[in-house]
């Protein structure tokens, strides 16, 4: 079973991995999955992310997450990558996503649109 | 003995530690109101009557549960709590069917005299009632929820005095109701009809399925006969109807009563008392003697009779197949007392006062074209009963049974009504007749002690015979398992329903169980009328009784007879503890 | 509070990002990193990148790597205004910007303690929580700490409870150290009732492990080796998440027996509430757990000394327990820190109602509700008037534009009448009715309500009742009276928290709001036009085009009048302000009132 050291060395690795700086994956797409982003849809906007992620085979991290209190722009995906850049894209759907795994996935340009910084700064 | 000093309304005084408030206030002489309180249960602090003021708490206290602390200042019949006291009486009366005028529980309610109390004027909160219930299809009890109040008092009793837990409350908030699983009816769960719930439920939500209508009915036809017997357990608690303090013996004065409500006979159920013992003391002699199914079980508490169907019907062939004594006596009563009197036994009527509900459901049992029993009153019921005809129990004069064919009856027959009493009457005979020699002392202390369970070892030519008496059936459980097991070290076991016997009985006169009065008060106040009336009998011993002797030998032959199987035994089944019926 | 915080808008060319690191980097070098905090924003047609300084607004623009050093060392590390680089004539439009997420950046940034890693880790995956610290905080409690030492951090941190009570949580861990017991258990309250309140469920949903966590250490500081997470029914996405967070550490020997081989045992148990609001209060949950009806019992005995099953019991709640690890780890000086001195840290609200942003919110304690409203809620929605904010759900009352200075605090709300409670915030505006709020969660309350004592089984049923009068028109003034009295009755004289607290919407409305009251009661009339039954709904004669088909419409024909000549009219007594009428003029001829 597990000691301190075991523990510190899950920690270390662990981080890495959520830095995006392990060199395992390129993206690190979080879907907030907290009741509310359920009941928005974000089943379905998981659901496509983990086909296209098999399909596709692309090198990134699909994973649930919880509320982040902004219960309005559900369901909201996070992108982060490597050197402390985080995406928060709001009011998602699998078809809005795929354009987003194209453009910025794959290309690297940030869908400003779709993003909350967007949102609010073009209200 | 460790005391603290805290002052009640505007009074230092001092006061045992570990008491709560209510139970300080009462020992100054103060009484606070209850409702939903049982002396012996754990206080719920539920109803709110018994709040308190205590300085420095916002809030007003429950004196049923708080603890009483050093230097504590307490009100208890400020103005503040006496508004809350008395708004809580009036929400509950704002949901309680006021039918008072018909109602069982007239004058003898706590609702009633809380409300005179508290100083109940008008009828405010009128509103919604919660949605009531009416159950009488059980033989014994009645449930009426719409004059429930919810105190919880009959769950504690059926839960944590009997053991069986056959009440409970359904829903929440306004909705909620008491009664048994799924809201249905006694007779179709494992209730025994014990009547405990009826003693402790303060107003008439519970109470017992009366009879009295038919019996005046039957006493104004000329064509019947009308005899009436009265339990043991009756003479103990009678009085208490008529005001009088718990434990008054009235034998003669009841006779005298019952004689002037126009009984052709008032008999004396001890006398068919003396006869059970007969019986079942030649039943253990043969098991003794044959290696027959051992330890024996009596039989004559109806409550147990039930739960043994319902729930330990494989050790029915431990039970005595004896009837109860008054059933006995009905089966006399309609073959040879009817012969020998040339009347027809269909003209017979037997009314039987008694301090049990389940016996109104005992009577149903036939073992012949006729009831042994036709009306089983209770001690309430009787009360009314004389009440009704305009009498004063308490200002008659003394008279005796009739002396007609079972006029005596032994001080062995009158102790049936205590727990321990049919063990010790069983002994004074069955010890007699093995060691051949009379007992040197006929009282066994053993079995007069007041405890759920009471033992006792007999010294039987130089055998240790073990027996026990053992009331409650949270107290037979165990014993019964013991049995099951094949592990029992009895050989001769009595079971009452009730905790101590008849004499607590479900039909018995209903005292305020919330205040000082337990239970072995109870048991000690009516126990000793009846072993009083035990020791001024010259007669101690059943099968002394010439009239039974008579009886052998005019008709039932001896002992265990084909003709005394006929008429004095019956034969038990199992039967369903839940009945469910979808429509 | 009042932190120095620099707002950077950058374009969406290439090298403005540049700049952004420069910042980052000269904050570190000057160690200005935890001192002021950074804002950035993205205009896409901005040039050159642009700033400005808060509180004092101070904007530069056309920014390179070198000014923004430069900035860094003068402006923010000396106070000094970098003159010849000054823009004091930034365009109006981009200082409207800045001032906009200045005003936004509570919502951006709250002071995320308790939900630091919502949002952030995958909940489901425990070595991402541990990435986070889970456990960190366990480990120096065992390793390095005897309980009395947890037990002393918890008091001198100051934190109360956060599910309602308010109630210091050191004291109630120290009572149930000090039981001398073999068996004692740690119950973790997540029964969250309160209408609108979601805090436990996002927390619970979001870093289930941090709870795990909190009642491992309280294990060790009372001396307790079992726990109950007790969660409602209708939480199956966080029943679902709590599953997973303890199987997966007791898998990898975090729960159980000799955790990380330091000798201490503990194990956890799920169980599920069953639908009773009642059962979130602590001596009900417990009959709960035990299997009994879940009806609260008399206090004392108090749970920390006679609790499950008889033994020392603390019951806390997920967002008190979400505190602990971070207390531990970064000490009870750091938590003092943070809010106000009666009532340090950070609490988590439910914001809803009529305000523009809704969701969750977790702030500094201290904060004024003001700034709940305007900065972070941004103001009632459709620019209605503010009327009242409600807290504390249905145990609370309101809190009127009066007292919106008031800061965020146990006390402070208690003191006007209403309660933190569980971190309920509903804002209402002019189109809401205080009678009927008052009468909506009091309706919730009779639902609830266990049925054991009599002011709360039949009193607050009586109450309802009366209050319905109202709303029907049928009040008196001194139904009123009787309304008040019955009120403070079911208050002082209840035996648990949701009957003493079941009136106080009413008393706080009615005290607060009283000539509603008397409109609905002398006039029979509801100004918010919410009490249907005293809704009057006419036809103006001169709007009127006698088309007939509000006639036709009415479900009551309580509407007369003749097609083409005579104006049409409303028989009052008919009505049943159903408003069909309403949606069918075409000429917006029915008013309502």
């Amino acid at each position: 079973m597990l000691d301190v050291k075991q523990l510190n060395t899950i920690k270390a690795t662990t981080l890495q991995k959520m830095r995006v700086e392990d060199g395992q994956i390129t993206h690190r797409i979080l879907i907030g999955m907290g009741t509310c982003g359920i009941a928005a849809g974000a089943q379905a906007v998981y659901d496509f992310l983990i086909e296209m992620k098999d399909v596709y085979q692309y090198p990134i991290d699909v994973l649930p997450t919880g509320c982040l209190g902004m219960c309005m722009f559900e369901p909201m995906v996070e992108v982060v990558e490597a050197n402390d850049k985080h995406t928060m894209y709001i009011k998602m759907d699998p078809l809005k996503m795929k354009e987003i795994l194209h453009h910025h996935i794959k290309e690297g340009y940030t869908l400003y649109a779709y993003t909350l910084q967007g949102a609010k700064d073009n209200a | 003995m460790k005391t603290i000093k805290l002052n009640i309304n505007h009074q230092e005084v001092q006061v045992q530690a570990g008491l709560t408030i209510l139970e300080a206030c009462r020992s100054q002489g103060i009484t606070i109101p209850t409702l939903c309180h049982l002396t012996e249960c754990k206080p719920k602090g539920a109803c709110r009557i018994c709040v308190v003021e205590e300085e420095g708490k916002q809030n007003l206290v429950p004196s049923c549960v708080s603890e009483v602390k050093e230097g504590m200042r307490i009100l208890t019949h400020s103005k503040r709590s006496l508004a809350s006291r008395r708004m809580s009486l009036e929400l509950i009366l704002s949901n309680h069917r006021k039918d008072c005028l018909s109602c069982t529980r007239n004058l003898n309610c706590e609702l009633q005299s809380l409300a005179q109390t508290l100083h109940v004027r008008e009828d405010r909160f009128l509103g919604e009632r919660t949605e009531g219930r009416y159950d009488d299809l059980s033989n014994g009890l009645v449930r009426d929820t719409s004059k429930c109040i919810l105190c919880g008092r009959c769950v504690d009793a059926c839960l944590n005095i009997q053991g069986l837990g056959v009440l409970t409350m359904m829903n929440r908030g306004f909705e909620t109701r008491l009664g048994p699983v799924l809201d249905l009816s006694f007779k179709d769960v494992n209730c025994i009809e014990c009547g405990q719930c009826v003693l402790h439920c303060p107003v008439g939500a519970l109470s017992e399925k009366e009879e009295i209508h038919e019996v005046i009915n039957a006493l104004e036809d000329p064509k019947k006969f009308m005899i009436v017997q009265t339990a043991p357990a009756v003479r103990a608690s009678l009085a208490e109807e008529f005001g009088a303090p718990m434990g008054t013996r009235i034998t003669g004065k009841m006779v005298s009563a019952l004689k002037q409500v126009g009984f052709d006979r008032v008999y004396d159920t001890n006398v068919a008392a003396d006869l059970t013992i007969l019986e079942e003391g030649h039943e253990l002699l043969h098991r003794l003697e044959n290696k027959g199914v051992l330890p024996l079980i009596t039989s004559c508490s109806p409550g147990w009779i039930n739960f043994l169907e319902k729930e330990y019907a494989s050790l029915i062939p431990h039970v005595s197949s004896c009837k109860s004594p008054h059933m006995m006596f009905g089966a006399i009563l309609k073959s040879h007392f009817a012969k020998v009197k040339g009347l027809d036994p269909k003209d017979i009527v037997v009314v039987s006062i008694m301090p049990c509900t389940a016996k109104k459901g005992e009577k149903e049992r036939m073992t012949s074209e006729y009831k042994d029993v036709d009306h089983v009153l209770t001690t309430r019921e009787c009360g009314r009963l004389i009440k009704l005809y305009g009498l004063d129990l308490m200002s008659m004069r003394d008279s005796e049974f009739d002396q007609d064919m079972f006029g005596t009856s032994s001080g062995a027959g009158v102790i049936f009504g205590v727990s321990g009493g049919v063990m010790e009457a069983a002994l004074r005979t069955v010890v007699e007749k093995l060691t051949n020699k009379p007992l040197d002392k006929l009282e066994f202390k053993e079995l007069r002690l007041i405890k759920d369970v009471k033992e006792a070892d007999i010294n039987v030519n130089g055998t240790l015979v073990k027996v026990a008496a053992v009331s409650t059936m949270k107290a037979a459980q165990p014993i019964l398992m013991q049995i099951q097991e094949g592990t029992s070290p009895y050989t001769f076991i009595e079971i009452m329903a009730c905790p101590g016997g008849c004499i607590n009985g479900g039909g018995q006169s209903i005292y305020p169980c919330n205040h000082d009065l337990k239970t072995e008060d109870v048991i000690k106040l009516r126990a000793k009328a009846l072993y009083a009336e035990d020791q001024d009998n010259t007669l101690r011993s059943s099968h002394l009784n010439p009239d039974i002797l008579n009886l052998y030998r005019d008709f039932l032959g001896e002992p265990g007879s084909k003709i005394a199987h006929h008429h004095l035994h019956t034969h038990y089944s199992a039967k369903a503890a839940l009945h469910l019926e979808f429509d | 509070m009042l932190e120095q915080r620099i707002h950077l808008a950058l374009g969406s060319s290439s090298n403005q990002e540049a700049v952004l690191h420069q910042l980052n980097a000269s904050l570190k070098k000057n160690r200005l990193d935890d001192r002021i905090q950074v804002y950035c924003h993205t205009l896409h047609d901005l040039q050159k990148p642009a700033c400005g300084i808060y509180p004092e607004r101070i904007f530069y623009e056309n920014i390179n790597e070198n000014l923004m050093r430069l900035l860094v060392e003068v402006q923010l590390l000396n106070k000094t205004p970098l003159e010849q680089f000054q823009q004091l004539k930034l365009d109006q439009s981009l200082i409207e910007r800045f001032d906009q997420w200045d005003k936004d950046r509570f919502f951006y940034k709250q002071t995320r303690i308790v939900l630091k890693n919502a949002g952030k880790i995958n909940p489901e995956d425990i070595q991402e929580a541990i990435a986070m610290d889970a456990y960190q905080a366990l480990v120096k409690a065992l390793t390095s700490m005897t309980p009395q030492d947890v037990l002393d951090e918890i008091t001198l941190s100051g934190l109360r409870g956060r599910g309602g009570g308010g109630f210091p949580t050191g004291r109630k861990w120290q009572v149930a150290h000090d039981q001398i017991n073999d068996v004692k258990y740690v119950i973790c309250n997540a029964d969250e009732g309160d209408p609108g309140a979601f805090m436990d469920r996002s927390l619970l949903e979001g870093d289930p492990h941090a709870i795990l966590e909190a009642m491992m250490i309280a294990g060790y500081a009372i001396g307790s080796k079992h726990g109950y997470i007790y969660v409602r029914a209708e939480y199956p996405v966080a029943v679902k998440r709590l599953e997973i967070a303890i199987h997966q550490a007791e898998n990898i020997g975090l729960l159980g027996n000799n955790i990380l081989n330091l000798g201490f045992d503990f194990s956890i148990e799920i169980r599920l509430g069953a639908g009773a609001f009642v059962c979130g209060e602590e001596t009900a949950l417990i009959a709960s757990i035990e299997g009994q009806r879940g009806t609260p019992n008399p206090k004392p005995p108090y749970p920390s000394v006679q609790g499950l099953w008889g033994k020392p019991t603390i019951i806390n709640n997920v967002e008190t327990l979400a505190n602990i690890p971070q207390i531990l780890l970064k000490g009870h000086k750091w938590f003092r820190t943070m809010g106000t001195p009666s009532s340090p840290g950070t609490k988590v609200f439910a914001l809803g109602g009529k305000i523009k942003q809704t969701g969750l919110i977790e702030v500094e304690m201290g904060l004024s509700l003001k700034e709940v409203i305007y900065d972070i809620g941004q103001g009632c929605e459709h620019n209605k008037k503010f009327k009242a904010m409600q807290t504390g759900g249905p145990s609370g009352g309101c809190i009127t534009r009066e007292d919106l200075d008031t800061a965020l605090g146990f006390d402070e709300l208690i003191q006007l009448g209403s309660m933190m409670g569980s971190g309920g915030m509903i804002v209402l505006d002019e189109d809401n009715c205080m009678v009927d709020v008052a009468r909506f969660y009091l309706d919730f309350i009779v639902e609830e309500s266990c049925g054991k004592c009599t002011p709360c089984r039949i009193g607050t049923k009586r109450l309802l009742e009366m209050l319905n009068k109202v709303t029907q028109g049928e009040g008196t003034l001194e139904l009123l009276d009787e309304m008040e009295a019955l009120a403070q009755y079911i208050k002082t004289s209840s035996l648990c928290g949701l009957g003493q607290t079941a009136p106080n919407p009413f008393l706080s409305t009615y005290h607060h709001f009283k000539d509603e009251y008397m409109r609905h009661v002398v006039d029979k009339k509801c100004d918010a036009k919410v009490c249907k039954a005293l809704l009057e709904y006419t036809i103006q004669a001169d709007l009127c085009k006698k088309c007939g088909l509000c006639a036709r419409a009415c479900p009551t024909y309580a509407i007369s009048g003749t097609v083409g000549r005579d104006p049409f009219t409303i028989d009052p007594n008919l009505c049943i302000r159903c408003g069909a009428c309403v949606l069918t003029c075409k000429f917006d001829a029915i008013k309502r009132q």
